[in-house]
């Protein structure tokens, strides 16, 4: 799915520095025309197979000339009129589209300087008016976000971020510099938006968390202290709590006897983060691969989601070797960098965001209680099990409220995942609007606490006939036959509605072989490959013998 | 080499006569690049001026090492 790029100045710089991050390559609208080919639906924007469009105004060249005139309120909001009622058109024929549009930035000079700062001269008077504009065409357009170009700036400065010479030599008007820290942030944005961003971050301890070696130095010798370079490790780790705090997994892969890091992290005052903020801990004499690799199926998960962040230069490049999809990124070299290259390189690189649901808030104690879960697991038998964790599950149909958390599983759910058909907010959004198509969420509940939304479904009505486009479950409740419980409450709900038929298929991922039997384990007919059907009466009566208990609160 | 860094370009048969307005597949934008790619390598800054007047890839040479022997 292609990315196409719209704007009134010349991007085709963002071109190589896409392809150094192994980026799709862009198509480029031809600068300066950007309106036409917003609107006419004869333009390759609305003939490509397009994901995502960015659109990148220059405020300073949409100005033209006026900028050299005191801009008057009226022409400066009628150029960003025009633009946003040309996108709505293009968000109106493409709803499936992500729109991706740069925030507003002028020059800082006016030209009657320091006049009163509440006027219509001032540059960033106009630029908050502007930006406000957008934030709500932006609120009223579930697939429009907006890329902080403001921010990107002040990165840089203004001055090293725009290029004088090459404007009047070539109409290139930002460094490459710039270029690079757009792209970039261009790159990090769509990774968010598809909801790709990494999940866990493990931590090394010695000279990452502290200044120091523990084992050598000893509890007092480490650096970890209001003053100095002690400082700046106890707000690295201020950064790393205020990650978690909105939903990444932390864990440990040091090099360590256990027990000496146990005891200094307990009695340290000094220590920000604590012992159990760390959802894994593998503090031992291995190799780190093998502990990322333990780590990973602990808490069922691929090392495909993990970051790890370590000092030494050698670890990061064996962890780089053998396992190529845990991101590494380079560590600073002095303390004092810690903070802001955590921000840049860490939190917008690897752990990007464009929503928060309230489950992410919660996401570490889902972990812990989720390890608790599998020790649990270990004792008793299957069944039993089961049994004994009281599981509540309750239907939720067609609820505006859910479609972020529902997006967001179809996006991230790999193994129970039937078909791994991958929607945006606004698909399941759009889907609810239809009156054949079903959204089903499951909220799960259990003795060790409310998990909130771990299933969803989309179903496709016909007639009497019902087909399962979607089905699936979070990997954190897997093994409970909870997935049996979801059909059956769905079927229940269908059967009211009439549906006497259910279709479905199978749809192989690299990663969904657990869920191949499943319509087979239901009973279901097979009527092709990958495809299933049969009456509802008898999928239900099959199923409600396999799976007698559990308890069901019925359709919200 | 700088050249097919940073414009994807083939270097092939290049001397130090070979005037840029000759170079096949070498268009105005790229020219541009290049000279970006050359001062952000080597550290160095032409004007405007400066750069009007490069014709060949031997008046690059040149200006290049001139800065740098500054």
């Amino acid at each position: 799915m292609k990315l196409a790029v719209v704007s009134n100045i010349n991007m085709d710089p963002l071109k190589l520095h896409l392809k150094k991050m192994n980026a799709p390559t862009p198509y480029f609208c031809a600068y300066g025309q950007h309106l036409l080919e917003l609107i006419d639906r004869k333009s390759a924007l609305y003939n490509l197979d397009l994901g995502t469009l960015f659109v990148h105004l220059d405020a300073e060249e949409l100005l033209k000339d006026d900028f050299f005139r005191l801009p008057r309120e009226a022409q400066v909001d009628a150029y960003l009129e025009e633009l946003l009622a040309a996108l709505h058109c293009f968000c109106g024929e493409h709803p499936e589209v992500s729109v991706i549009i740069s925030s507003i930035v002028l020059p800082p000079f006016s030209f009657v300087s320091y006049l009163d700062g509440n006027s219509d001269y001032n540059p960033s008077a106009i630029e908050e008016r502007m930006n406000r504009e957008l934030r709500e065409f932006t609120a009223g357009h579930r697939n429009v976000f907006i890329l902080d170009f403001h921010r990107l700036v002040r990165l840089h400065g203004y001055r090293a971020f725009h290029d004088e010479k090459y404007w009047y030599l070539g109409r290139i008007k930002y460094t490459q510099a710039g270029f690079k820290t757009l792209a970039e942030d261009l790159a990090s944005l769509l990774y968010a938006i598809r909801g790709s961003a990494k999940k866990v971050l493990v931590l090394d301890l010695d000279n990452t968390l502290w200044g120091g070696v523990l084992g050598e130095e000893g509890p007092n010798g480490v650096r970890l202290s209001e003053d100095g370079a002690g400082k700046a490790y106890r707000d690295f780790q201020k950064c790393i709590r205020a990650l978690r705090s909105v939903g990444v997994i932390l864990a440990l892969n040091s090099k360590n006897n256990e027990h000496e890091v146990r005891q200094f992290m307990e009695q340290s005052t000094m220590m920000v983060l604590k012992y159990d903020d760390f959802v894994a801990r593998k503090i031992n004499w291995e190799n780190k691969v093998d502990n990322l690799n333990e780590i990973a199926s602990d808490l069922n998960l691929s090392t495909d989601c993990m970051v790890l962040i370590d000092d030494n230069p050698a670890e990061r490049a064996l962890v780089r070797k053998y396992l190529p999809g845990v991101g590494v990124p380079e560590f600073p070299p002095d303390a004092a960098m810690l903070k802001t290259w955590f921000l840049s390189e860490v939190v917008y690189r690897w752990f990007p965001r464009v929503r928060l649901t309230k489950e992410d808030l919660k996401k570490s104690e889902q972990y812990e209680r989720n390890v608790r879960r599998n020790t649990l697991g270990d004792r008793l038998n299957l069944q039993d099990f089961i049994a004994s964790l009281q599981i509540e599950l309750k239907l939720i149909k067609n609820d505006p409220q859910t479609v972020t958390r529902i997006a967001q599983l179809t996006q991230k759910t790999n193994q129970f995942n039937l078909t791994t058909h991958r929607y945006t907010d606004a698909d399941i959004a759009h889907y609810m609007e239809s009156d054949r198509i079903a959204i089903y969420g499951l909220e799960y509940e259990d003795k060790f606490g409310m998990e909130g939304i771990v299933g969803a479904a989309v179903i496709k009505c016909h007639g009497d006939s019902a087909h399962i486009s979607d089905l699936l479950l979070s990997c954190r409740v897997l093994g409970r036959n909870v997935e049996y419980g979801f059909l059956i409450e769905m079927l229940r709900d269908l059967q009211d509605s009439g549906i006497k038929r259910i279709t479905a298929e199978y749809v192989a991922s690299p990663r969904n072989v657990i869920a191949k039997e499943f319509y087979a384990n239901c009973g279901m007919c097979l009527a092709g490959v990958g495809k299933f059907e049969k009456d509802t009466d008898s999928v239900l009566s099959h199923l409600q013998k396999i799976y007698s208990n559990h308890h069901a609160n019925g359709v919200k | 080499m700088i050249l097919a860094e940073a414009l994807d370009v083939q270097l092939i048969g290049l001397t130090g006569e070979t005037r840029l307005d000759d170079i096949k597949n070498l268009d105005s934008f790229q020219v541009i690049m290049l000279f970006m790619a050359i001062e952000e390598t080597f550290g160095i800054q032409f004007t405007m001026d400066e750069i009007a007047t490069m014709k060949t890839i031997g008046d690059i040479l040149n200006w290049i090492s001139g800065k740098l022997n500054r």
